[in-house]
């Protein structure tokens, strides 16, 4: 018996060091997965008489920040404000953006104990950590400027990380005064200024969406890649007609005359030849449907289609009509798949944390979504849109650019600036509103050879696709100049 | 000020039961001979690392309310004081033959409860503070009743009478509360039956396997088991109280048999009626989803658990400091999941020290069941130590994920009026037999010596049975015979080690006649250990 006791309490023994392993297991390594759940209300918190940490932009340039009042207290002072106020947010009325996603970070303080110490000795402020944020204020002002009083919403993204370096919505608020203009902004419904449309807005892709059509066709092999047809302009699907843009007639066309012209009656065809089954599918590899795992408040980008769809349905959401409905941002998000090889990133807005002494915290780390189609294929539809700028008939001439490049040649000698001609691929896309004018679409990828940046842009009720060209040709060019 | 003070007191708290955990830990080498530690210094410092506590918390305590209410703060700390401090010393007096580690782990737990709980709910910790006084009032008094009372393993029938009885009274007269029927009001007294079941449970198991059980002998106890674990289930929908008492029962059962299929087998049977229970009952399956997954539905099956984690994990292993928390958002925070509460503001590796704490309680509790002679005392002994060990897992796995959820309480350390008193009373239970394995060891070592020539004259006729109706002689016919059984062997071999225990109480030694015994052994029949 004596053993038997020995036994069943070395049993216990072993059950509580197993229960002390797992403790500590869920709090040093598990724990992460769940902290930021927005029902721990941990997180949610503010703290008086605490400095608030700042944001910068990915320069360092400071965009919000606690400034000390006359009575001691803290007041939040945002520069740039119109630029940042979707993505930065505000701390007021229940906090919104990264503000109030990222609160936890703002008020963690790190070695409070040598905060609190000096603040003892010698009365300096007990500091959160700030955040460094991957936009880039240069590329977010000329968004901002390109934008001005249009409606709309520019993203730009690193493709091989999914660093957002540009997010701009309009229209905009100032994020200092929200608690005074709090009741106007809400009760403005004709320009939505609290809405952040980069993320939030749906709006049909337009003829954006022949990338995802033209990757169904293709990625289902067979002959649908030398199919050819005349295009008339228009042409009847049961009771409708359809139209290409201004009813123009493209004549013969095959895949890469009808992309680089944006015919929507070759699309058409091609997308009832691919079938529902087939773009069902390509629409759920490049994430449609599904949440993409942005850390700010952000729609779902829909694609409603089912397997037993009409004719009529199939036709109309090949050419980016039917009920298909996306965001800018996943936009550019698909565009960085091709891109990037088809290999979609997980976008990301906060590089890194910054303690008050210059310590760098919880370095974001890149994450893949997912594979939304194979090398091979991104490599074709990269072809393809290239040929919207070169091609013949191309609806996008004008989105080519050149760089000014300083060559330090050490056999010239001299440091005259030459230039490097960059090649763009990219998409228009005029979206039919049933509401109004419709909105100009614009999605592209520069150099195409090893591509550094995607953009995506949307301008509400602006006309035809070709308008959305000139802010994402600007931004383009900026960062790649500054790249150099 | 008061910030910089709660900081330094995280890492004060974590010195302090590191402190105590480590003292406890030598003592227990010590006990086995495996250091040259002295267990009085040890027992000192550790009360040293309670008292720092008392004062560091209460420091804590007393600045964070300044502002409403300053003097019922203080008076709550300088009454817990005096509580802890007071207790300590009659109960280290009156009964210098107890496992004094034992009861400084007692008194630790108690202290972080007390303070975890004002800071959680005054009015409740108010409460909490006078069950604790009643509890260790119970504690010092048990012993000198259980002495008094005739031969406790004869009454088989009336602990399972009571047990039925109050059972029975539960599912009638009982109410709800958290969802289980376990709860009983005699007048303006509410108490929990189940856990008086508890202790009337194990002294029903340990006298009906007071013999060594063969099969048929087992039959009856495992119907009672039976309907005491199915009414608990059925009827009153208490999982946790039903899940104790089954794996009690499978402990005692085994260190009755030694026979590992009955606890295999048990255990393969929980297995079985578990997944069983999963497909009939709605509320087992929707507490089972929760702990596979609280993240599908924080919102509403998942919300305690989410809690709970969110307060364990979210600060850290250091945890926010001592009243920075925000436990309230915890469902039922001051009884199930006050570990979280704890991990919260204390931190995870405080916590860690707490379970280390719990190890010490129950090691001890073993080694006082091992070293008795009688069956009947050391399953007693031993079950109750299972239990609280039982009990003790079953909550704080609950509360950290390990295992789903079942709403007991945290022994010493959550809210509850029946769960502290009784808790107290089976230490009182535990030391009592603790007690009586000193006092017959000391005996033996003193009449040892004594006795060392006619022993050795003895030990010739020494083969012939060694029961003998006159207990005074039986206490130590065993030592005696000693060389010709093999189990007994590993007592004799460690007979030096509580010579020297003995040693350390002079006041023992000098008195030329023993103390007045406590207990008395010659109620027990003594029998032989099993072979």
């Amino acid at each position: 018996m004596r053993s038997a006791i020995k036994k069943i309490f070395w049993l216990y023994a072993l059950i509580f060091l197993i229960m002390i392993v797992y403790l500590l297991k869920l709090c040093l390594y598990d724990s992460h997965s769940f902290v930021a759940n927005p029902f721990n209300p941990r997180l949610s918190q503010s703290y008086e008489g605490i400095k608030r940490g700042s944001i910068y932009d990915a320069n360092g340039d400071v965009i919000a920040e606690d400034v000390k009042q006359e009575d001691g207290s803290f007041k939040r002072v945002y520069t740039n404000a119109e630029y940042y106020a979707h993505v930065v947010g505000y701390t007021v009325k229940g906090k919104a953006g990264v503000e109030s996603k990222y609160n936890f970070r703002l008020e963690t303080i790190s070695s409070e104990f040598v905060q609190r110490l000096a603040q003892l000795l010698w009365g300096k402020d007990i500091e959160g950590n700030g955040l460094v944020l991957t936009l880039d204020n240069r590329l977010q002002e000329i968004a901002g400027d390109e934008l001005g009083n249009q409606k709309g919403a520019i993203v730009a993204m690193e493709p091989s990380t999914g660093k957002v370096l540009a997010m701009v919505s309009s229209s905009s608020f100032d994020s200092n005064s929200v608690e005074r203009d709090w009741e106007a902004l809400n009760s403005d419904d004709e320009n939505s200024p609290l809405l952040n449309r980069a993320t939030q807005g749906l709006y049909p892709p337009g003829s954006t969406f022949k990338i995802i059509t033209a990757a169904a066709a293709l990625g289902a092999g067979g002959d649908l890649k030398s199919f050819e047809m005349d295009c008339e302009g228009e042409e009847k699907f049961g009771h409708s007609i359809i139209h290409c843009y201004d009813g123009k007639a493209h004549g013969n066309v095959d895949m890469q005359s009808a992309f680089a012209k944006s015919c929507n009656i070759y699309f058409s065809q091609l997308g009832l030849k691919t079938g529902s089954k087939r773009l069902i599918e390509t629409a759920d590899a490049f994430g449609f449907n599904k949440d993409i795992g942005l850390s700010l408040e952000f729609s779902r980008s829909t694609f409603p289609m089912t397997e037993d769809a009409q004719d009529i349905e199939i036709v109309e959401t090949s050419f980016g009509q039917g009920r298909t409905l996306v965001t800018p941002l996943f936009m550019a998000m698909v565009t960085s798949a091709v891109a990037n090889n088809g290999m979609m990133m997980q976008p990301y807005v906060v590089d890194h944390s910054l303690t008050p002494s210059g310590g760098v915290r919880n370095r974001t780390i890149p994450v893949k979504l997912r594979q939304a189609i194979s090398p091979e294929l991104a490599e074709q539809i990269k072809e393809l849109m290239c040929g919207v700028v070169e091609g013949r008939g191309g609806t996008a001439p004008q989105a080519a650019f050149t760089i000014a490049v300083d060559k330090d040649d050490n056999t010239s000698g001299s440091s005259a600036a030459a230039t490097e001609n960059i090649r763009v691929a990219c998409k228009t896309g005029t979206a039919e509103n049933p509401q109004g004018e419709d909105h100009a679409w614009f999605v592209a990828f520069a150099p195409a050879d090893d591509p550094k940046i995607a953009v995506s842009v949307l301008l509400e009720n602006a006309g035809k696709g070709s308008n959305a060209i000139p802010a994402a040709r600007k931004i383009m060019k900026e960062y790649l100049e500054d790249l150099n | 000020m008061i910030d910089m003070c709660i900081i330094v007191s995280k890492y004060l708290f974590i010195l302090y039961i590191a402190l105590f955990v480590f003292f406890g830990f030598m003592i227990c080498l010590r006990n086995q001979d495996m250091t040259r530690f002295s267990i009085k210094a040890g027992l000192s410092n550790q009360r040293i690392c309670i008292i720092l506590f008392h004062i560091t918390a209460s420091v804590i305590l007393i600045s964070a309310s300044l502002e409403y209410d300053m003097r019922s703060a203080v008076i709550y700390c300088v009454s817990g004081f005096f509580l802890i401090m007071g207790g300590n010393m009659a109960i280290s007096r009156l009964y210098k033959n107890g496992s004094q580690l034992l009861y400084n782990c007692v008194f630790f737990l108690m202290d972080i409860g007390l303070m975890m709980l004002y800071r959680l709910n005054t009015d409740l910790a108010l409460r909490q503070l006078a069950w604790n006084a009643i509890g260790i009032a119970m504690m010092l008094v048990m012993p000198r009743l259980l002495v008094v009372m005739p031969r406790l393993d004869r009454f088989k029938i009336v602990y399972v009478i009571i047990s039925f009885a109050l059972l029975g009274a539960t599912l009638i007269f009982g109410s709800s509360e958290f969802g289980a029927k376990n709860w009983l009001s005699i007048g303006p007294v509410g108490f929990q039956p189940s856990e008086i079941i508890k202790v009337c449970f194990i002294f029903y198991l340990a006298s009906a396997f007071a013999e060594k059980p063969k099969i048929k002998d087992m039959i009856v106890p495992a119907i009672i088991s039976a309907v005491i674990v199915l009414v608990l289930v059925a009827g009153q929908k208490d999982l946790g109280s039903a899940l104790i008492f089954y794996m009690t029962f499978l402990a005692v059962l085994f260190m009755a048999t030694s026979n590992y299929l009955y606890f295999f087998g048990g255990i393969a049977f929980l297995g079985l009626a578990a997944s069983i229970a999963y497909r009939l009952f709605d509320h087992i399956r929707v507490r089972f989803e929760a702990w596979q997954n609280p993240w599908l539905d924080v919102s509403d099956t998942g919300y305690q658990i989410a809690q709970s984690l969110f307060a364990i994990c979210t600060w850290g292993v250091t945890g926010i400091g001592f009243t920075r928390g925000y436990a309230s958002s915890i469902p039922v925070v001051e009884r199930d999941f006050i570990f979280a509460a704890v991990c919260e503001e204390f931190g995870v590796i405080f916590a860690v020290g707490l379970i280390c704490v719990f190890m010490l309680i129950f090691l001890e509790g073993a080694r006082g069941a091992a070293r008795n002679n009688n069956r009947f005392l050391a399953l007693v002994c031993a079950g109750l130590t299972a239990l609280i060990a039982f009990q003790s897992f079953l909550i704080i796995g609950g509360v950290i994920k390990l295992i789903p959820l079942t709403g007991v309480t945290l022994p010493f350390v959550s809210y509850g009026g029946t769960s502290v008193v009784i808790s107290y009373i089976t230490i009182a239970i535990i030391q009592w037999i603790i007690m009586r394995n000193e006092q017959a060891e000391q005996a033996l070592a003193s009449e040892k010596k004594e006795n060392e020539r006619p022993a050795r004259a003895q030990k010739k006729t020494s083969a012939s049975p060694a029961r003998q109706p006159k207990a005074r002689t039986a206490e130590r016919t065993p030592a005696k015979t000693l060389n010709t059984a093999p189990t007994a062997r590993k007592t004799a071999r460690k007979t030096p080690a509580k010579t020297t225990n003995a040693l350390e109480r002079p006041s023992r030694r000098s008195s030329a006649k023993t103390p007045p015994p406590l207990g008395r052994p010659e109620s027990y029949n003594r029998k032989r250990r099993d072979k």
